[in-house]
């Protein structure tokens, strides 16, 4: 033992008790800090996903898709459905004051595929008006979709260029989308003319029947609003006028979630709040109960030439180290709880969770680190401040 | 290397009783000479220790300076005053004094591990002449009085001090061990440095080159 450093070392280990519950504290410290600071991006990367896959101003549904299901958590998040209106009222629509462009799709079925887990969503839609899915699309063939070609969603098990086979029917996946966290992850769209097919090669009445003449229906419609236009009143012009739908601002939808978001978010804040004040008031308080027992030792150290500035080093050195192995202790069921419990999350919040990066993921760690090592040492500057205002020679002559 | 010490006194702020102002030290002066055992004297309570820690540079006067060999060591910042205790002054203190979580010769090495130094020689040198170098990897806990006590002089005497102060050196100690430490900083005195001693023990009269006589904070 040449160094301080050491005698740091030999301080913590000849009280294992002690430092073993610093070190967890440190640990459940690091584990809410980075569980709550993934969570919070994890709930605005959603949100945010999710605006930009809105990047319709209004959406018009069937009526009836409005009373079986919540709107907000359903539809919005990507998720498809069943109920149609007439292919007339995109006309309709189309030729409303204050309609910029328009976008339909339609719904068929969701189906079991070998590519994928979960049920695949086959939906309809037309490449050359749309402005909602196009935005999604992370890598193509560089050609348009055409007949019997698809955009796959990222966790169909295909690259671009592969071939699936759907109700024997084979279609290409000529574009690959972008992960969403959404229904649009296990969807496979196609143009209308594909879609029909697939439904004639599925054998099911009911889908055969849904396209047979071509497709005279819709699940929904895209709107953007015309420049100049208030998106409210070219919403209230729709919902007057055409029967049996429900148009929807997409913002007055997103100031919904992004409430439930903001409460989520505040509600993992505090947490994280109320975690660093207890963790930070016991790590002081064990700090100076640490100093109060040692009060003779550091006095020992005094008088065999250790400065004001080498016990406080000690002091905050013992404290800097508890709270570093702690923080790393925290990581590791950090990263497992992040990455096994964001789907688990994601249906028992209802909203829309989407994971950063690897990279965000690091720093996030990187900072769960810092901020838990600097608590300890934060804690620990009380306890270093007494050390070093303590009167040598009463100590070492009274103890 | 001498220390004097011009008009030194301590007083203590105390909370109730008839005066809140306790004089521990009243105003002296005084020479420790180098190549000298000087011993102070009093009963416990007297004011002995605190003037051996004024002197010593770890306790602040209330009023009056402390020199070595001219440099007023209270003048010093708070990093110059540790370095030249660490290099040029001994402190063997009253009681138990081991660091609980170094082994004897850890603590021993103390001195030097302070400042990054590798001190292993001159730690088994020490713990050799006074007789615990068979005890290096022993923890104090496991030690008696008289090792504990001889383990603190071995710490003290490592960096071969200029000035040496012990309070109640021999305290936990029996006659043979006594001697031998009175033996050894007799010894140490001899070599040139200047050597202080507490003590409330008469037995220790015969190595002392000098003896003051310390009574409610007056030395006689």
């Amino acid at each position: 033992m040449k160094h301080l450093r050491g005698l740091i070392y030999r301080n913590l280990v000849t009280r294992p008790v002690r430092s073993i519950a610093l070190i967890l504290l440190g640990a459940v410290l690091s584990l809410s800090v980075f569980t709550g600071t993934c969570t919070v991006q994890s709930l605005e990367r959603g949100f945010g996903s999710m605006r930009s896959r809105m990047g319709a101003d209004i959406m018009v549904v069937p009526y009836a898709a409005l009373s079986r299901k919540n709107f907000d958590n359903e539809i919005l998040l990507g998720n498809a459905d069943s109920c149609y209106m007439p292919s007339e009222n995109v006309d309709e629509i189309a030729q409303m004051e204050g309609v910029r462009r328009i976008s339909a799709q339609f719904y068929l079925t969701s189906t079991k595929l070998d590519c994928c887990d979960t049920p695949v969503h086959l939906m309809a839609y037309d490449p050359e008006t749309d402005f909602t899915v196009a935005p999604w699309i992370l890598e193509s063939d560089g050609g348009e979709i055409g007949p019997f070609d698809v955009a796959a969603g990222c966790d169909i098990r295909a690259q671009v260029g592969d071939t699936l086979t759907i109700f024997g029917t084979p279609v290409t996946v000529a574009a690959k989308l972008d992960r969403s966290d959404t229904d649009y992850d296990s969807t496979i769209f196609g143009d209308m003319e594909t879609i029909c097919a697939l439904a004639g090669a599925s054998g099911d009445e009911k889908l055969q029947s849904l396209t047979e003449g071509g497709v005279d229906l819709v699940s929904a419609v895209l709107v953007d609003a015309a420049d100049g236009y208030d998106m409210e009143s070219v919403k209230n012009d729709i919902n007057i006028h055409i029967k049996k739908i429900r148009a929807i601002q997409s913002q007055n939808v997103l100031s919904g979630v992004s409430s439930g978001m903001s409460k989520v978010s505040d509600t993992a804040k505090a947490l994280m709040a109320a975690v660093w004040i207890v963790s930070a008031g016991v790590m002081a308080a064990a700090s100076l109960m640490m100093t109060g027992e040692r009060k003779k030792e550091f006095a020992v150290l005094r008088v065999l030439g250790a400065s004001r500035r080498k016990l406080a080093a000690i002091v905050l050195g013992e404290a800097l180290a508890v709270s570093a192995a702690g923080s790393l202790a925290g990581i590791l069921p950090g990263l497992l709880a992040v990455a096994g419990g964001a789907g688990w999350l994601e249906k028992w919040l209802g909203l829309p969770f989407l994971l950063p990066g690897a990279g965000v993921i690091a720093l996030d760690a990187a900072l769960a680190v810092l901020v838990t090592a600097l608590t300890g040492a934060g804690a620990a500057s009380f306890a270093a401040r007494r050390i070093i205002r303590q009167d040598t020679g009463t100590i070492i002559r009274s103890e | 290397m001498e220390v004097i010490a011009q008009q030194i006194r301590k007083e203590y702020y105390r909370r109730g009783g008839s005066s809140n102002i306790f004089m521990a030290v009243e105003p002296c002066d005084f020479v420790i000479p180098a190549g000298q055992l000087t011993l102070i004297h009093g009963r416990s309570g007297s004011g002995k220790s605190t003037l051996l820690n004024m002197l010593a540079g770890i306790l602040r006067p209330t009023e009056g300076r402390v020199f070595y060999d001219g440099t007023d060591v209270y003048r010093m910042k708070d990093v110059e005053l540790s370095a030249f205790r660490n290099l040029h002054i001994g402190y063997v203190p009253q009681g138990q004094s081991a660091v609980s979580s170094l082994n004897v010769l850890e603590n021993v090495m103390l001195p030097y591990t302070l400042y990054g130094e590798d001190g292993r020689d001159a730690a088994l040198a020490a713990m050799e002449r006074f007789g615990i170098a068979d005890l290096c990897e022993v923890m104090p806990d496991r030690l008696s009085g008289g090792e504990l006590r001889r383990m603190a002089i071995a710490r003290a005497l490592v960096r071969n001090p200029q000035v040496l102060f012990a309070d109640e050196p021999t305290g936990d100690l029996d006659d043979e061990n006594t001697a031998a430490v009175f033996g050894t900083l007799k010894e140490l005195a001899q070599e040139g440095a200047a050597v202080l001693v507490v003590t409330h023990e008469e037995d220790s009269f015969r190595y002392a080159d000098r003896i003051f006589d310390m009574n409610a904070g007056k030395l006689g």
